[in-house]
């Protein structure tokens, strides 16, 4: 199986070479709407201002989207990695990344991933954790605050 | 490479651990965690002082100045865009295992303290990045 070249969220498209593809149509009532805003004398520097921040926040879930996303389907193909779980604040994202025991050869894909990761996504401060169980349950090492992205 | 005082502060770090790492017997060591936790320091300090020599800015923050990495995060993104996907591999390595020794209590019951050596190894390939 091939990974999707470019990926649909109920927001709209994202393409995995990072850049934000916004569908034409809704850009088009986007763009009619802010010129309807931009055109009226009062108050238009006020809500270009909403506007900005509007489609930076577009912008940003999108990005973490694809990210998360793409992430789950690299780690998937891993059979070693038993559960992976995430924390992101603002453009900070790590991963922690549960193995059963240390094999470095399955570790290697991880990394490798991870630098692919790097590169496609350069706007995130992007950090993995790779995690021994030897028996454990992730719960009993994981910080507060993660969420689950993969479970096997 | 024409020297700066940051690289050479930096450079002398890498070799001050590397001593250290060597007095306490890599190979067959007593404290395997403290092995294991130096050669990432060692193996940090080259590759700051490689980001300094070449006078690399976080693209992110120009106005700093001189550069200094400052978060491991940082160093990562560093190592993959200059220093190629092996260095990146045991990088990561190294900074993965450092991070288990110190804050993981079962590290030290298992047999993954074995392997302190090999990981000295893999340090031991960031000195020779400095030459």
């Amino acid at each position: 199986m091939k990974a999707p070249r470019e990926i649909t969220c109920p927001m709209g498209k994202f393409d995995l070479c990072g850049q934000l593809v916004i569908e034409k149509e809704r850009y088009a009532r986007l763009e009619e709407e802010f010129q309807k805003i931009v055109r009226n004398p009062q108050g238009e520097e006020r809500f270009r201002e909403y506007f900005t921040v509007l489609l930076g926040m577009i912008e940003h879930s999108f990005h973490l989207y694809a990210l998360l996303d793409i992430s789950r389907y690299e780690f998937e193909k891993i059979e070693e990695v038993r559960k992976v779980y995430f924390f992101q604040r603002r453009n900070n994202v790590d991963f922690w990344i549960f193995f059963e025991t240390d094999e470095w050869e399955a570790e290697d894909k991880v990394y490798d991933f991870y630098e692919r990761m790097l590169s496609m996504f350069p706007k995130y401060d992007i950090g993995i954790k790779l995690l021994r169980l030897w028996g454990r349950k992730p719960e009993d090492l994981l910080p507060y605050g993660g969420v689950k992205l993969l479970g096997k | 490479m024409a020297s700066n005082p940051l690289y050479d502060a930096l450079k002398q770090q890498a070799l001050h651990d590397y001593n250290l790492v060597s007095s306490l017997s890599p190979t067959k060591p007593t404290f395997p965690d403290w092995v294991i936790t130096i050669s990432f320091y060692m193996a940090l300090h080259c590759v700051n002082a490689h980001a300094a020599i070449n006078k690399w800015k976080w693209e992110k923050y120009p106005q700093k100045s001189p550069f200094k990495i400052s978060r491991h995060a940082q160093a990562l993104r560093y190592v993959s865009m200059k220093l190629g996907n092996q260095s990146f591999r045991d990088y990561n390595r190294l900074y993965q295992e450092c991070w288990n020794a110190r804050y993981d209590p079962f590290f030290l019951q298992n047999s993954h303290c074995s392997k302190a050596g090999k990981l000295f190894e893999l340090a031991k390939k960031f000195i020779e990045i400095l030459q």
